[in-house]
């Protein structure tokens, strides 16, 4: 499952400059659950979670629900 | 074309009956079952909602250490539905998977918003109706449904 999973998002990270930092991470994020991204806006949904690299970004700052 | 009311009220039934599925609030996706989607009701919104591009979104300097992070998201887990060595199979996969070159406390985050590291998780359905299951929620990822423990072939 994580492999998978892993992998997957592997693939968005490299449509997105194949980096660690926020600059390829979040938009690789917006793709990952959307398929598509809206650069300007990464909250844009496109018909999935809007919140989604919202929500991920503050997981990774400690949120915990 | 006049109905009798027993006509009126079978025809209201076969109508409700085919509501859509209820949606998974983390992915926006239909929910293929509700035993192991219980605990979808009892998400929490996020403290805040950023939006724009990416510069607009907390930076990687708001980012916790991978323990403190996972350290953090082990009740959940198991409020979750999680017995222990799920926890510690998901703390060595993340490990594991990491290594293919994607931070692990993204890994743990894409976790933790697509299944809260639900061993057991449905498998959920994309708007175009592609399924897609795991801990990541992925579409051609394996999913074990309801398993945990003993009975969960791989994590």
């Amino acid at each position: 499952m994580i492999i998978g999973g892993t992998e997957h998002f592997k693939g968005n990270l490299r449509n997105w400059g194949n980096c660690g930092d926020p600059s390829c991470v979040y938009p690789a994020l917006r793709e990952y659950n959307s398929g598509s991204v809206n650069p300007d806006d990464l909250s844009d949904g496109r018909g999935a979670t809007a919140s989604y690299v919202s929500d991920v970004v503050q997981r990774l700052g400690g949120w915990v629900d | 074309m006049i109905l009798s009311n027993s006509a009126l009220l079978a025809i209201l039934a076969s109508i409700s009956s085919l509501q859509a599925s209820p949606v998974n609030p983390l992915t926006g996706r239909a929910a293929a079952g509700a035993a192991e989607n219980q605990t979808l009701s009892t998400i929490n919104a996020a403290p805040n909602f950023f939006s724009g591009p990416w510069q607009n979104f907390p930076g990687s300097n708001t980012w916790l250490s991978f323990d403190d992070m996972f350290n953090a998201n082990r009740g959940s887990m198991i409020n979750n539905g999680d017995v222990d060595a799920d926890v510690d199979r998901i703390f060595n996969g993340i490990k594991d998977a990491a290594t293919i070159g994607v931070d692990e406390r993204v890994i743990l985050a894409i976790i933790m918003q697509e299944s809260h590291g639900n061993t057991g998780v449905q498998t959920t359905f994309s708007p175009e109706g592609i399924p897609t299951a795991g801990l990541m929620q992925c579409s051609g990822c394996p999913g074990f449904p309801s398993a945990h423990g003993d009975a969960l072939s791989q994590v």
